[in-house]
């Protein structure tokens, strides 16, 4: 069984019908790209994975690790090894990032098994030189005053820290330069591997240069239209969305 | 109840008279109305007329800290070996402006003169520690700082389960070129009704920093006012507060400016939770002749209950057109993106709460320069979080 599995969800906001039907299975050790043109409901996905409030699970399920968490709380399923890097990451006055991940890591292990101090740093700095940060990041607070580009690599800090079983990526490359793109893709590669899966949420191809995805969805209108592996993404780069759609209506 | 003159048979003439005075204007004055705004009423439920004063306390009170050359003066010593001082610093800062000061003169029984010699730098905090038992205390205390001089003192209060009403004005006088820090933590119990009055005269080039931290009792009326008399004299004026459960603060923090060159800052940031009620009122006030001063003034209050209410007027007065002011204030609640953010992390809806709560209360805390009180204020704000 994947370790990730949503099947047949239909999500709505405010009565909205947004997502109409998903099915989706990610297992460890797996890249998947999910790809979309704007408004077609990626996001969306990504925030009812996570647990978003907003989002009116309607019909459907998700499970993680056979499990199913479509209404668990947002910080069961991170402990449970769900992640989401966002694409508009929030900002915390007030909080370091050092101190917010610290926090982070003390509620995945539990009251008993609290991270050293020394050992937390260690692997804070180990993490930081991997994502090429400046140590000075681990004391400012968590985005506030962040350059776009600076967001998303903490977004990724925050994913090599936790390492999740499954790290779903919203639109993680977009805005960056190919310098900062190089350097996350670096960061989700060195996630990569059999106990860790990778859902990557994109509108462009780009990314997929440096992360080689394994399966590739197209979502459109809120739901699959297309699956196929890494050579779809570069036909749908090569001709555009347009060149899925009348395959729906037909 | 008592005649306030009876209070202490050794008292000199010209205190009787104050006390004499006071109660007769504390018999004419009526209470405030507690009514702020549309929305803002405290509903005070003390009544002071009938305050039994057999249940007169002196505080358990411990003041430490190795700083021989400072003299600190009980009541009786006051009055017995520095009455000239005495005579001229008391009430001359904090005057009789409403029905609670006019009690206090009228019946304090609890007086500490703490003077700091000319050039005398303290090496480390002075702490007056209090813990109030039952019944009534009404408490006062004047320090005076020499020239040059630099004087930090933290206090801290709290009190017994049936603490009734506590008193409290702190009259500092700050020399020309000194600093006076002065910290506080109210951690009173929450049965106890609290009204407390910390005015600063600062002063030529003399600086005085306050961080006041209001945390305890059922009902605070607190005033905080620096008086920026001496030219070139500056006051920062923090502060912080957190009301939880049924607790009722009325906060006033003031700087008036008198003098040419002048400056002031004035920060407060509070967070109301429970059914509790907290009012802000600020004000910057610059005088004609106060030409070329600075005053600034921004208040921040974080609502964390639906039943909780809280309100904030801050106020300019300007008399003089070569100045810069700026004032400001804003009541939020948690933002519920952040807290999503946070919780996607692993943090439980209160693990994030209690990040975001500390991380409003952070950029203040940096300000405090009593290292001290410093450490302690996150686990104040942990210990307020989960009541």
């Amino acid at each position: 069984m994947a370790f990730l599995e949503v099947k047949d969800l239909h999500v709505s906001i405010e009565g909205k019908e947004i997502l109409k039907g998903v099915s989706l299975e990610v297992g460890k050790g797996e890249v998947v790209a999910l790809m979309g043109p704007n408004g077609s409901g990626k996001s969306t996905l990504a925030y009812t994975l996570m647990g978003h409030p907003r989002y009116e699970v309607t019909k459907g399920s998700i499970f993680l690790n056979g499990k199913e968490i479509t209404n668990a709380e947002p910080d069961d399923r991170s402990k449970k090894g769900l992640f989401l890097s966002f694409q508009y990451p929030q900002e915390i006055p007030g909080v370091s990032v050092s101190n917010f991940l610290r926090t982070a890591i003390n509620s995945h292990r539990g009251k008993e098994n609290p991270i050293s101090v020394p050992q937390f740093h260690k692997l804070l700095q180990e993490k930081m030189a991997m994502l090429k940060m400046d140590r000075k990041f681990a004391l400012r607070y968590l985005n506030e005053g962040f350059s776009g580009g600076e967001k998303k690599r903490m977004e990724i800090l925050q994913m090599a820290v936790l390492e999740p079983a499954i790290a779903v990526l919203d639109e993680t490359d977009s805005g960056l330069d190919i310098d900062a793109l190089r350097t996350v893709a670096e960061g989700v590669n060195a996630l990569k591997g059999p106990e860790h899966g990778v859902v990557l949420i994109t509108h462009y191809q780009r990314i997929l240069n440096y992360v080689v995805p394994d399966k590739v969805h197209i979502v459109m209108d809120g739901k699959i239209v297309k699956s196929g592996g890494k050579e779809l993404a570069m036909q749908v780069e090569e001709k555009g969305y347009d060149w899925v759609r009348p395959k729906i209506d037909a | 109840m008592l005649k306030s003159h009876e209070m202490n048979a050794n008292e000199p003439a010209w205190l009787s008279e104050k006390r004499k005075g006071a109660l007769e204007l504390f018999r004419k004055t009526p209470m405030p109305s507690f009514v702020y705004g549309i929305n803002m009423k405290l509903d005070f439920g003390l009544d002071l007329e009938n305050l039994d004063f057999n249940d007169f306390q002196e505080p358990l009170r411990e003041i430490s800290g190795k700083n021989s050359g400072i003299k600190i003066i009980n009541f009786n010593d006051a009055i017995k070996n520095n009455e000239p001082v005495l005579r001229e610093k008391f009430m001359s800062a904090a005057k009789i402006n409403d029905k609670f000061s006019a009690l206090h003169y009228a019946f304090l029984n609890s007086l500490t003169l703490i003077i700091i010699p000319k050039n005398f730098r303290m090496k480390e905090p002075l702490e007056i520690s209090s813990v109030m038992k039952k019944g009534i205390l009404l408490d006062h205390t004047i320090i005076i700082t020499g020239e040059n001089s630099e004087a930090t003192i933290v206090e801290d209060v709290s009190s017994e389960k049936g603490s009734i009403y506590r008193s409290r004005i702190v009259e500092i006088y700050a020399g020309d070129n000194s600093t006076v820090n002065y910290g506080d933590v109210q951690l009173l119990d929450e049965s106890a009704v609290n009204y407390t009055v910390k005015k600063a005269v600062a002063g030529r080039d003399s600086t005085i920093n306050w961080m006041d931290c209001i945390f305890g009792s059922k009902i605070t009326l607190s005033e905080v006012t620096t008086i920026l008399e001496g030219q070139g004299s500056s006051t920062n004026n923090h502060g912080a507060f957190f009301s939880a459960n049924e607790q009722q603060f009325d906060i006033v923090t003031n700087s008036i400016h008198k003098a040419p060159n002048t400056f002031s800052d004035i920060v407060t940031k509070g967070a109301v939770s429970g059914r509790s009620k907290a009012m802000y009122r600020g004000l910057v006030k610059i005088h004609e002749n106060a030409a070329g001063s600075n005053g600034y003034q921004k208040e921040d209050t974080l609502i964390l209950s639906s039943d909780a209410t809280s309100d904030s007027i801050p106020n300019l007065e300007i008399g003089n057109n070569d100045v810069k002011c700026s004032h400001g204030a804003t009541i939020g609640r948690i933002d519920r993106e952040k807290l999503f953010y946070m919780r996607s992390r692993g943090l439980s809806e209160q693990e994030a709460s209690m990040e975001y709560v500390k991380g409003f209360f952070e950029g203040l805390i940096l300000k405090i320069r009593i290292q001290k009180l410093r450490d302690s204020m996150h686990s104040l704000i942990e210990r307020k979080m989960v009541q």
